[in-house]
């Protein structure tokens, strides 16, 4: 379908494409919403409020992404929003910088990886995931709970998220990264 | 030292000692081997695969940071299942359509 024909169908609220559209959309947007926490009404008042802003601003939708990224943008958007409301922000790091701080140019680890078993002695993880999970990004947080929880494809977590494959890669490396340090870091504590 | 460790060793010392440059491009960067680790051996080839898993025998460091990786998310998969259920997204798609729909 031609993105006119199709913008025109959206424009006049077609309901067999809205009906597809919600089909096809609202699972990942829930999906989006779990890893970052967010559930039950609060989810669904979230989902409302991003077709609304995505109606709204149809006429900036200019088809060079997707329906679906342009709709996991606004709702990244509205869970900030949410999370500022809540005092929970967290915001977005040079990742780079942060790429350049853990491997030499040649591209060798600077600081070797660290021992599991460190982590595996604590049996109380997914307790302490909660908390951690706290400390990442609302896209570090999508990025990696998709990869991981949902088993989602990179190129369609790229795809909805509207990030490249390699900014996919640090946004997880670096997920991982803050998860294991705050992990050992409340294991240490919780052995005190 | 635990065994797999020593023999790991010892293989990543005659592996750098006797393949040169050509051998070290073979088996990958730790930059890339992590990139591997983290978007998933899925979407790369046999050869990506090999490349992977000669690097992983050679290095001590992506090795660890491979079964942290796997520590992470399996930890993250046992929260998940603890997690509240999502709604009736059925239900939310009728809604929308109530509210949005031209008809």
């Amino acid at each position: 379908m031609q993105h006119t024909e199709y913008m025109a169908q959206l424009r006049n609220r077609d309901p067999l494409l809205l009906d597809e559209l919600f089909r096809s959309t609202n699972p990942q947007l829930f999906r989006v919403l779990a890893s970052n926490g967010v559930f039950g009404e609060v989810s669904e008042d979230l989902v409302h409020q991003t077709w609304e802003r995505f109606f709204t601003n149809l006429e900036k939708f200019e088809g060079r992404s997707t329906v679906q990224t342009f709709l996991c943008g606004i709702l990244l958007n509205k869970i900030r929003e949410h999370r500022r409301a809540n005092s929970r922000i967290v915001f977005e790091e040079d990742t780079e910088l942060m790429m350049d701080q853990n491997f030499t140019p040649e591209g060798w680890w600077k600081n070797k990886a660290p021992d599991p078993s460190a982590l595996l002695e604590n049996t109380q993880l997914a307790g302490l995931i909660d908390k951690c999970l706290e400390g990442l990004t609302a896209l570090q947080k999508s990025a990696f709970l998709l990869k991981e929880v949902e088993q989602e494809a990179p190129e369609d977590i790229c795809n909805f998220l509207g990030v490249s494959i390699s900014n996919l890669r640090v946004l997880i490396f670096r997920a991982k990264g803050k998860l294991r340090l705050c992990l050992e870091g409340a294991a240490t504590e919780e052995s005190r | 030292m635990s065994l797999v460790k020593k023999t790991r060793k010892l293989w990543h010392d005659l592996y750098y000692r006797f393949a040169g440059k050509r051998g070290v491009n073979f088996a990958l960067r730790c930059r890339d081997a992590t990139e591997i680790a983290d978007l998933g051996i899925g979407s790369i080839g046999i050869g990506g695969k090999i490349r992977f898993r000669l690097h992983l025998s050679l290095c001590d460091a992506c090795a660890q940071y491979q079964q942290v990786s796997k520590v992470l998310g399996g930890a993250l998969r046992g929260y998940a299942a603890g997690r509240p259920k999502l709604p009736d997204i059925d239900k939310v798609n009728q809604d929308l359509l109530k509210k949005f729909s031209s008809k």
